[in-house]
C-alpha cells in the first residue's frame, strides 16, 4: 500500500496505536483486532514473512503476560503446584496480548510496502526531534548490515572449526564474536557518517520522490478520522 | 595558478603512531596524481585530513588561499573535493541507486529538476543506464563501487579523491574506471597499490613512506614497471 501519504499514516497508526493501548473495554479490542484483520486482507499483507514476524514478536510477549495469571487477584479456576490461576488474570492476559496483537499487525501493514528513507523523511515533517528520527533510521538502516556481519564473523569462526557447545572455551569465543562486533559496527557506523557528511548531510533526510498531497488523501483522511473517533467511542464507553 | 589545497609544515599521528612531521604538499587543479606506498604509510590518512575528517596537530591547511581551522571552514572543501571510500559499502546507504546519487545534490539544496538532470547525467556518463530503480544492497561489488563513485560525481566536484579503487573490479568494470579516468576526468587523486594502473590513468606518481612524499622519475617508474612485469 503505497498511496496514503507516509504522514497521514503515522499520524493514523500513532492515534490507533494511542488508542487500542488504552482502551478499556472488550469491544473497542474485539473491533480493533477485527480491522486489523480486515486492513492485512484488503492490502494483501498475510505472507509468510508475517506471520513469522508476528510469531517472533508474540513469543516475547508471551513472556510479558506470562505471570499475570498467577498474580492477579480474584477468583480461583486452577491449582497449578503451590500457585493459583484466577479467571481475572487469564482474561487480562488475554486483554493485553489481542492488543498487541492488534496494534502490531496494523503497523505492520501500513508500513510494509514503505521504505525507511519515507518514513524518516515523514518523521521529519512531523516536527519529531532530527536526533531521534536519527536514531530511528541508523538502526533500521543497519539491522540487516549488522546481521550480514555476524555472520561474516561467525562462519569465519566456524571455518577454523569452532563449534559452539556448552563450555567456558565456547563462551569466551561468543563473547570475541560479539565484542568484534561491536568495534566494527561502531568503525562502520562513524565512515557512513563521514559519507553522509562528505556528501553535505547536515541532519535532514532529503527524499528524492518527494510527497504530495493527492486528491485521494482526503478520502484516507476523512476515512480514518471517522474510524478513530469511532474507536474512542467504544474504548471509552 | 594558485594550488586548489595546501599543507604547510603539517604534523600529525595516531597514538603510538607518528605519521607526518612538518609535511608539505599541494593538490592543483587539473592534475592526475598517484599515490603508492607500503601498508600503514598514512595514504588513506592523507586523504582524510584534506576533507577535515581528521585535523593535524600542527601546521595549516589553505584551501583556495584560505586557512581551514573549524568544521565550518571544511564545508566547501567537501563540496568541491569528492572522496571514493576504499569500501563503497561505507558510501551507500539509500535504498536505491537514484536516491544514493540524488542525496548529495539535493543536500545541496538544488531544484528538482536540476537533481533529475544530474542522475540522469551520471547514469549516462557511468553506463549506468536502468539502474535508477535498482536497490542498493543487492548490486555486485564492481556496481556498488561505480554507484559510489556516481554519488559523488553527483556533487560536481571540482577534484575527485580516489582510495583504492580497484580492489572489486572485475576486467571490464576495470577497464571502464580506466577508460573514465583517462578520457572524462581531469583532476583526480589516485591511492593504489596497483603500480600499472597509476601508470595507466595518472601523470605524476608519488611514493609515500615515513612521512615523505618522494615524486617517482620516469626512469624510476620504468625500473618498477619492469620489475613487476
Amino acid at each position: 500500500m503505497a498511496r496514503p501519504d507516509p504522514r497521514l499514516k503515522v499520524l493514523f497508526c500513532f492515534g490507533y496505536a494511542l488508542l487500542v493501548a488504552t482502551a478499556e473495554t472488550w469491544e473497542a479490542v474485539f473491533w480493533a483486532l477485527c480491522s486489523s484483520f480486515l486492513f492485512a486482507f484488503f492490502w494483501r499483507a498475510w505472507s509468510l514473512t508475517l506471520l513469522k514476524r508476528l510469531f517472533g514478536a508474540d513469543f516475547f510477549l508471551f513472556f510479558v503476560v506470562f505471570t499475570l495469571p498467577f498474580t492477579t487477584a480474584g477468583n480461583a479456576l486452577l491449582q497449578v503446584g503451590p500457585f493459583w490461576i484466577t479467571k481475572e488474570g487469564l482474561l487480562l492476559a488475554l486483554f493485553i496480548f489481542c492488543k498487541s496483537n492488534a496494534i502490531l499487525l496494523t503497523t505492520y501493514v501500513f508500513f510494509a510496502r514503505n521504505n525507511v528513507f519515507e518514513l524518516a523523511h515523514a518523521l521529519h515533517h512531523l516536527y519529531l526531534p532530527s536526533k531521534l528520527v536519527q536514531l530511528l533510521f541508523f538502526t533500521l538502516r543497519y539491522l540487516e548490515l549488522l546481521e550480514r556481519e555476524f555472520k561474516r564473523l561467525f562462519e569465519a569462526a566456524k571455518l577454523r572449526g569452532f563449534v559452539p557447545r556448552t563450555a567456558l572455551r565456547s563462551y569466551r569465543v561468543w563473547a570475541y564474536l560479539f565484542a568484534s562486533l561491536f568495534l566494527r559496527s561502531y568503525d562502520r557506523s562513524r565512515r557512513i557518517y563521514e559519507a553522509m557528511l562528505l556528501r553535505g548531510y547536515q541532519g535532514y533526510f532529503p527524499v528524492w520522490h518527494h510527497f504530495s498531497w493527492a486528491r485521494s488523501d482526503f478520502f484516507w483522511l476523512i476515512g480514518g478520522s471517522i474510524y478513530l473517533i469511532f474507536m474512542a467511542i467504544l474504548a471509552y464507553r | 595558478m594558485k594550488p586548489l589545497l595546501e599543507f604547510k609544515n603539517l604534523s600529525f599521528g595516531y597514538p603510538g603512531r607518528p605519521l607526518f612531521e612538518g609535511f608539505n604538499f599541494s593538490l592543483k587543479e587539473g592534475s592526475r596524481i598517484g599515490l603508492i606506498g607500503p601498508n600503514g604509510a598514512g595514504k588513506s590518512t592523507l586523504l582524510r585530513l584534506m576533507l577535515g575528517l581528521e585535523r593535524p596537530k600542527a601546521g595549516k591547511i589553505y584551501f583556495r588561499g584560505q586557512e581551514l581551522k573549524k568544521e565550518r571552514d571544511f564545508y566547501p572543501v567537501r563540496r568541491e573535493i569528492g572522496l571514493l571510500f576504499q569500501d563503497p559499502e561505507d558510501q551507500l546507504f539509500c535504498p536505491t541507486v537514484e536516491e544514493d546519487l540524488a542525496f548529495g545534490p539535493l543536500n545541496l539544496g538544488l531544484s528538482r529538476q536540476e537533481v533529475a538532470k544530474r542522475v540522469a547525467e551520471v547514469l549516462q556518463f557511468l553506463g549506468l543506464r536502468g539502474f535508477e530503480k535498482r536497490l542498493t544492497y543487492r548490486l555486485s561489488g564492481g556496481e556498488k563501487r561505480l554507484v559510489a563513485l556516481g554519488s559523488i560525481l553527483t556533487m560536481q566536484p571540482k577534484y575527485i579523491l580516489l582510495d583504492e579503487p580497484t580492489g572489486d573490479l572485475d576486467w571490464k568494470n576495470f577497464q571502464k574506471l580506466v577508460s573514465l579516468l583517462q578520457n572524462k576526468m581531469t583532476s583526480f587523486l589516485v591511492v593504489s597499490h596497483d603500480f600499472e594502473f597509476l601508470e595507466l590513468v595518472c601523470e605524476e606518481i608519488f611514493w609515500l613512506e615515513k612521512g615523505r612524499l618522494e615524486p617517482l622519475s620516469k626512469g624510476q617508474r620504468r625500473g618498477i614497471y619492469f620489475a613487476i612485469k
